[in-house]
């Protein structure tokens, strides 16, 4: 145990600004957070508006869920592993976090049997569709319900705020802030 | 009026032409293949394969006999498929007359229906990033026989109302001393469209069992959105409480 | 209270959506077909239609083209037709790919590169067809320059030596055949060969002298009435629609025996499935011939034997004996001494069926009737073909299963219209309706004393009363030929005789017809090579890969001096090497009839429209025909009657018919006397009388085997065309209960479904056994099926018994695995030239190369494959070239599926490189107590095309059968090893 540091008093509400939060979203922690919100945002999107939106959310799949999707595993990947390198492992993991990788996991894990089904990931990584296959049947299932369990566990637990809503959350403030520098 | 197709693989002499007919009536390119020691090529149905022949060869090496099974295979336009039922998107319908159709201009390409499908028969295409299948030709249905039913020479596909079908599949059954897969003996998923009447055990031909009702996960994708309500419900009572403790900072 | 408003709103259009999300999809579950539809729908429910014949192989199943605005919407099958009833094979349902295709050739093309090779590129270079013709008239003319017309006194034109030669084709209407012919004999060439020379050459030999004619005796739908099958064929995969009705008779409890050295699609749906070594089947039909003989001689039907074939005769053709069932001197006892030999014991030693499944076949195949023999290639390309299709005969004979519904014996047509091509004899031996052309000038002298014989009487089929033939051997020949040859005299504007005609043993030959046959496939190539043949006409034939021994054709089609022309859809092997490249039509796209492999002529219409400058084979042939004559005559080229004129000033060769003089004006009758239309070229060959400048002539039909198809007095509405019937209601109940459709289409003999099927109501020897029943010296009479056959009597190699070859018997391909058989029973090849090489016999002795090879078709190709590797939906169902063999040899030369091994012959000892199928459906074979390892090639591929791969004729055998010159392209010696 160290000594005890002093520890800056944090102004709250913080300064944001545009600039500040693009800042901030190119470290590793907030895209991390961002591309879990496009992720959470746009898999509510096909599920809940799906019977409506049809063939228009294609692209939303595709490139927003699907192509993000495979970014946000390496990313996951890269966070992780930061984490467990750096001292911050005993503030980050708390027992909330614990859940929410465990359901990062489970997510990436059906997402990506999901997608291997036919064909875009046997040809990178061969053989995966034969590990993952037993459980394909099961995945869709799974990815869905798992998306709908971490968003009860994320409001119902809190330390783990719903993080679209903090995100649109965040967009609005900076909205009514940017309003109020105008008046 | 529902209609059904009987498959009859002890009648069928291979010829393919119900895969080429298929390509034909639905202008899907032939696929670039290599050699098959089976002969079964394409070797999967694919987006652009909606059905093709399995070889299926027996050899006793005893008795030296020698047996070749050739195997239609293709969707089996299931009661209540579970691909319409996983598709997000409402994209794959069930119509009265029997076809299960993928609407690819609604598809977003989740490859949910390619997962729920126990028959492994939806294909997603990459090139387009839609999944396709057999649609029983549900543009001639019933004005004309689905395109590889009136070409195929030797009446393995046979085109009907349900109940005709059925009669003549129990009638085959008899005569074959055999199974129906897809009614009667087995009903997948409510039953299918596409009955298929064996001289053997359905696993020879590769036939999963299936139970007659959806597997459970299909409505867990379904159903798994009514979270949102205790979502919803602890969100708000977490709201309340944390405004009520600030509230409370506030006055303190 | 913003976030608050928030959260609320997000919870109700939540809660909101699903709910109405349910609500849609559940209303769409069920949504209706009845409403639905596609562009394809759309466009195919109001296009129109348009009857065709599909042009692969020679089932003649219909087809219904839909075109909406000039567009081509689908092909499908035509759901009338009684062949088909709407179904396709996997080729037929390629069509549509065929016709669209943005691989075929478009323009007229000529070579650049003049170096001829499998590696050179032509360097095609895009000409007008005026520029094409221009060349093609150029290098004839050239080529006729110095050609002899004259012979001492005599003028006409050499039909063996003749430089210019043509070929094919099957895939071509009657009509486009019928004017190949004609061009080819008006060029005074016997070289024309075509498909029918490599399929069944040996049927039209054997068949014709047993019973008549050298075709299927029943027809495709009448399979359906047969109780057994005994298949030597592979029809489920060759003749997809003949298996419909195979299929059908399965269903009414018929039994089928196939016989194959491998195990097909065919064969799956076999009650008896037995292997047999490729070469060892006319043992197997002499084994199963002595076994009804020995076994079981009450179920010789003796009545049939009596009253229809020379069995009570003796081989002189006296007779008939009373006693003939044990009188050693009748060909019944005859035959039944010469088949003791092949016994079960024999038969397994020589082809490999186990004697206990022999004894099952024999037992099965004699016991149930009517019994029906379909055989095709297994059987016809051998050395001994004649030989076997003989035994196949004769045992119907004897079973009495000839001219009756279920029975017959069904030799499969490969090709959409190669009967049709082979009626109008695109053979260097015959001439329209298997009629001889001129060999000698003598005929042509004996041809002048029955013209001067008097007309009335002589008219017709049944020869004159007062022509008074030289000697009773020569009766039939004349009778049977002559009348055809005066038919082409008047149909084609032709002179043929002596002239003036009053002396015809002292006057000078001036004959316009050929004299003398041509160069049968294998040999033209020779004639080719050695610079005999200067120009070749290739039409819708790929024989780069097609022919024995492609080698040696792709060697003779490198020749410097062969200027080639070829007409085609694709860029084939063989187009690959010519001079000109023309681009054909496929057959949606004209009109004309086919004859399919049951005799049944059948109408085309056309369809669409050429793409390109692709140009319809009728006007082709018309404006090449016009432009060649057109350079010869400025050259001083014409016919021998044209030149006998030239050079003797004053006479006008002309034939006279009581007052009216008829000149020779081959332009004038030239497409047909019928004018210039498919339709016109269709009377000629049918019409039963001619308008020769203003006087109506009773001729016999040009092609006499076709007198019947056409009828104005039948049908006026169709203008008496008779193919362009499409009713598939029965004419009586004997129609509607063995389904022959004769109001369908018409065939030839006069519309009779089954050959020599007795029918009392009707007179005419049409219906019976014919001409070729006959002894050396004497003439039995119609209706005289020869079990013993004088045509066939030929000077073998190594057995000179005259008996032995008026009556089948067993003689080993040319490339025997067993040297001891090979020695017993001699091939009967043709030794009067080289096998494999113009200079020296390359043949493979078991040592060297201890497997037997076998070639075979497949469903999803066809033949010489330019019309299936072209079309993506075909390839991919068959992507490469393969050899099948069993898993114990692939063990024994140490490969697995997949691998490539090298398939070597004598006449390619570098071998070809192919996968290894290795199948449990291949199977070693014992032959003569020692194991045998056959494989097996398709042999579709080439060098061209989508799919590409060595050609399975690199590696066969040359050897052609003595009797039909057909090449022995199903057993050879080869050696496969890894690669």
């Amino acid at each position: 145990m160290t000594g005890q540091k002093e520890i800056s008093e944090k102004k709250y509400p913080p300064d944001v600004n545009y600039r500040t939060v693009l800042k901030g979203l190119a470290r590793l922690d907030p895209f991390f957070h961002l591309l879990m919100a496009i992720l959470l945002i746009t898999g509510l999107m096909i599920d809940l508006l799906g019977p409506w939106l049809g063939g228009w959310l294609w692209s939303i799949r595709t490139i927003a869920h699907g192509y993000l999707g495979a970014l946000f595993i390496l990313v996951f990947i890269v966070y992780i592993v930061q984490v467990i390198y750096s001292k911050k492992m005993r503030t980050v993991l708390t027992a909330t976090n614990y859940v929410d990788f465990l359901f990062y996991i489970i997510l990436i894990i059906t997402g990506m049997t999901t997608a291997s089904a036919n064909k875009p990931w046997i040809d990178v990584i061969p053989g995966l569709f034969h590990a993952l296959s037993p459980i394909a049947e099961f995945t869709p299932a799974i990815h869905t319900a798992v998306t709908y369990v971490w968003i009860v566990f994320s409001t119902v637990f809190p330390g783990g705020i719903l993080h679209g809503i903090a995100s649109v959350y965040l967009i609005s403030h900076l909205k009514k802030k940017s309003k109020m520098e105008r008046s | 009026m529902e209609y059904a197709v009987l498959v009859d693989p002890a009648k069928c002499i291979g010829c393919r032409a119900c895969q080429v007919t298929c390509k034909r009536w639905n202008n899907r390119p032939g696929e670039e293949t290599t050699f098959s020691n089976e002969w079964t090529n394409p070797p999967k149905l694919s987006f652009d394969t909606y059905t093709h022949i399995q070889f299926k060869l027996e050899h006793d090496e005893t008795t030296g006999s020698t047996k070749w099974r050739f195997f239609n295979w293709r969707c089996m336009h299931c009661h209540e498929p579970a691909c319409a039922e996983a598709c997000p998107v409402s994209a794959i319908t069930k119509h009265e007359e029997g076809p299960v159709v993928v609407n690819i201009n609604r598809c977003i390409g989740c490859k949910f229906c390619v997962s729920a499908c126990p028959f492994g028969i939806p294909k997603f295409d990459p090139d387009t990033g839609k999944v396709d299948k057999c649609h029983m030709c549900y543009d001639r249905v019933p004005h004309k026989e689905p395109a590889c039913v009136q070409s195929c020479p030797t009446d393995a596909l046979l085109f009907g109302t349900r109940d005709s079908i059925i009669q003549k599949a129990m009638k085959r059954k008899e005569e074959l001393n055999g199974y129906v897969y897809g009614d009667i003996d087995n009903k997948p998923l409510g039953g299918t469209s596409f009955i298929y009447v064996l001289d053997a055990e359905p696993s020879v031909f590769g036939l999963p069992e299936v139970g007659e009702a959806l597997p459970a996960t299909v409505p867990v994708i379904k159903y798994s959105k009514w979270l949102l309500v205790p979502a919803a419900l602890g969100g708000l009572a977490y709201l309340v409480s944390w405004r009520r403790r600030r509230m409370k900072e506030k006055e303190e | 209270m913003d976030r608050r408003e928030f959260v609320k709103a997000v919870g109700a259009a939540s809660v909101a959506s699903f709910a109405l999300g349910d609500l849609i999809k559940l209303s769409g579950v069920k949504a209706s077909a009845v409403e639905a539809t596609s562009e394809k729908w759309d466009k195919y429910r109001v296009g129109q239609r348009t009857p065709s014949i599909c042009p692969y192989c020679a089932g003649g199943c219909g087809l219904i083209v839909t075109t909406l605005g000039g567009e081509l919407v689908e092909i499908e099958g035509d759901p009338i037709h009684p062949i088909n009833r709407g179904a396709l094979c996997s080729k037929a349902a390629a069509t549509f790919q065929l016709v669209s295709s943005d691989r075929r050739v478009l323009y007229p093309m000529k070579r650049t590169n003049p170096n001829k090779g499998k590696d050179e590129d032509p360097g095609w270079e895009q000409i007008t067809w005026d520029e094409a013709y221009q060349l093609i008239g150029e290098k004839v003319k050239d080529a006729l320059e110095d050609y002899p017309y004259k012979h001492g006194d005599d003028y006409y034109y050499n039909g063996k030596d003749n430089p210019i030669s043509w070929l094919g084709s099957s895939y071509w209407n009657n009509e486009e055949c019928y004017l190949g012919r004609k061009l080819i004999s008006l060029l005074g060439s016997n070289n024309v060969e075509h498909q029918a020379r490599k399929c069944h050459a040996s049927t039209v030999a054997a068949l014709a002298s047993t019973f008549g004619f050298g075709a299927m005796t029943n027809h495709i739908v009448d399979a359906k009435n047969s109780k057994c099958f005994l298949i030597v064929s592979n029809p489920a995969e060759s003749h997809t629609m003949e298996f419909k009705w195979v299929r059908a008779a399965i269903e009414d409890g018929a039994k089928v025996i196939v016989l194959d050295p491998r195990f097909n699609r065919t064969g799956s749906q076999a009650h008896i499935y037995a292997r047999y070594r490729s070469g060892g089947e006319a043992a197997i039909f002499l084994g199963l011939i002595r076994y009804v003989l020995y076994e079981h001689p009450e179920r010789i039907d003796e009545k049939f034997l009596e009253e229809r074939t020379n069995a009570p005769y003796t081989i002189d053709g006296t007779g008939p004996l009373m006693d003939w069932k044990t009188n050693p001197d009748s060909v019944f006892s005859k035959l039944k001494a010469l088949v003791d030999d092949y016994d079960p014991e024999e038969v397994e030693k020589i082809s490999g069926i186990k004697e206990a499944d022999f004894e099952q076949i024999a037992e099965t195949f004699s016991s149930i009737k009517p019994g029906n023999i379909y055989y095709s290639m297994g059987t016809t390309q051998h050395t001994n073909a004649t030989q076997t299709i003989r035994a196949q005969a004769i045992l119907q004979l004897i079973l009495g299963n000839m001219g009756k519904p279920g029975g017959g014996v069904n030799a499969l047509r490969g090709i959409s219209n190669v009967q049709g091509s082979t009626d109008m004899n695109l053979l260097s031996h015959l001439i329209m309706g298997y009629r001889a052309p001129p060999k000698t000038v003598d005929e042509i002298r004996r041809y002048q004393k029955w013209k001067n014989s008097d007309a009335e009487t002589r008219g017709g089929y049944s020869g004159g009363a007062t022509y008074t033939p030289p000697d009773k051997s020569t009766e039939q020949y004349d009778l049977r030929h002559f009348p055809t040859w005066n038919a082409l005299e008047y149909h084609w504007g032709l002179y043929v005789g002596t002239w003036p005609g009053n002396d015809p043993d002292n006057e000078p030959v001036v004959c316009d017809l050929p004299v003398g046959l041509g160069n049968p496939i294998v040999q033209l190539f020779r004639a080719v090579k050695d610079g005999t043949i200067k120009v070749m006409i290739c039409n819708g034939e790929n024989p780069a890969v097609s022919v024995a021994n492609a080698n040696l054709v792709r060697d003779a089609l490198s020749s410097e001096h062969l200027f080639l022309v070829v007409d085609e859809l694709f860029e084939t092997e063989t187009a690959h090497y010519a001079d000109i490249l023309l681009p054909g039509t496929t057959q949606v796209e004209r009109d004309g009839s086919i004859t399919n492999t049951g005799r049944w002529i059948q109408w085309r219409w056309k369809a669409v429209d050429p793409p390109g400058e692709c140009k319809p084979e009728l006007t082709y042939l018309t404006e090449l025909y016009q432009k060649i004559r057109a350079t010869l005559k400025s050259a001083g080229i014409k016919l021998p009657s044209e030149k006998y004129e030239d050079d003797n000033t004053g006479v006008d060769v002309k034939k006279t018919i009581g007052t009216e003089e008829i000149q020779n004006d081959p332009e004038a009758a030239w497409p047909s006397r019928f004018g210039d239309s498919a339709e016109g070229v269709y009377k000629e060959a049918g019409a039963k009388s001619i308008q020769v400048g203003g006087v109506t002539l009773p001729q016999s039909a040009a092609n006499v085997i076709y007198k019947n198809i056409y009828d104005l007095d039948l049908r006026p509405d169709l203008d008496g065309i008779l193919a362009k019937r499409r009713d598939p209601n029965p004419v009586d109940l004997e129609d509607a209960e063995y389904g022959y459709y004769k109001n369908w289409a018409v065939s030839w003999m006069v519309n009779q479904r089954i050959l020599y099927q007795k029918d009392e109501s009707k007179k005419g020897v049409d219906y019976f056994f014919t001409w070729f029943a006959i002894s050396p010296d004497k003439w039995l009479g119609y209706d005289k099926a020869a079990i013993f056959s004088k045509p066939l009597q030929k000077p073998g190699k190594a057995d000179t018994n005259p008996l032995k070859h008026g009556m089948p018997l067993h003689n080993e391909p040319l490339e025997s695995p067993d040297s001891a058989l090979a020695s017993k029973y001699p091939s009967m090849w043709d030794s009067r030239f080289k096998v494999g090489s113009p200079d020296e016999d390359l043949i493979g002795t078991p040592d060297d190369y201890p497997h037997v090879l076998t070639t075979f078709r497949l469903a999803e190709h066809m033949q010489a494959g330019a019309m299936t590797r072209n079309l993506p939906w075909l390839v991919e169902t068959h992507p490469s070239m393969f050899v099948e063999m069993s898993p114990e040899l692939a063990q024994d030369i140490g490969v697995s599926a997949g691998d490539d091994v090298l398939v070597k012959s004598a006449r390619k000892p570098d071998g070809i490189k192919v996968k290894a199928m290795v199948t449990d459906r291949m199977q070693p074979i014992t032959v003569n107590g020692k194991t045998v390892h056959e494989v097996a090639m398709p042999w579709h591929w080439g060098f061209k095309g989508i799919s590409t791969g060595p050609s399975a004729n690199e590696v066969t055998i040359d050897a052609v059968d003595v009797s039909a010159n057909i090449p022995e392209t199903k057993a050879c010696l080869v050696k496969v090893e890894k690669a």
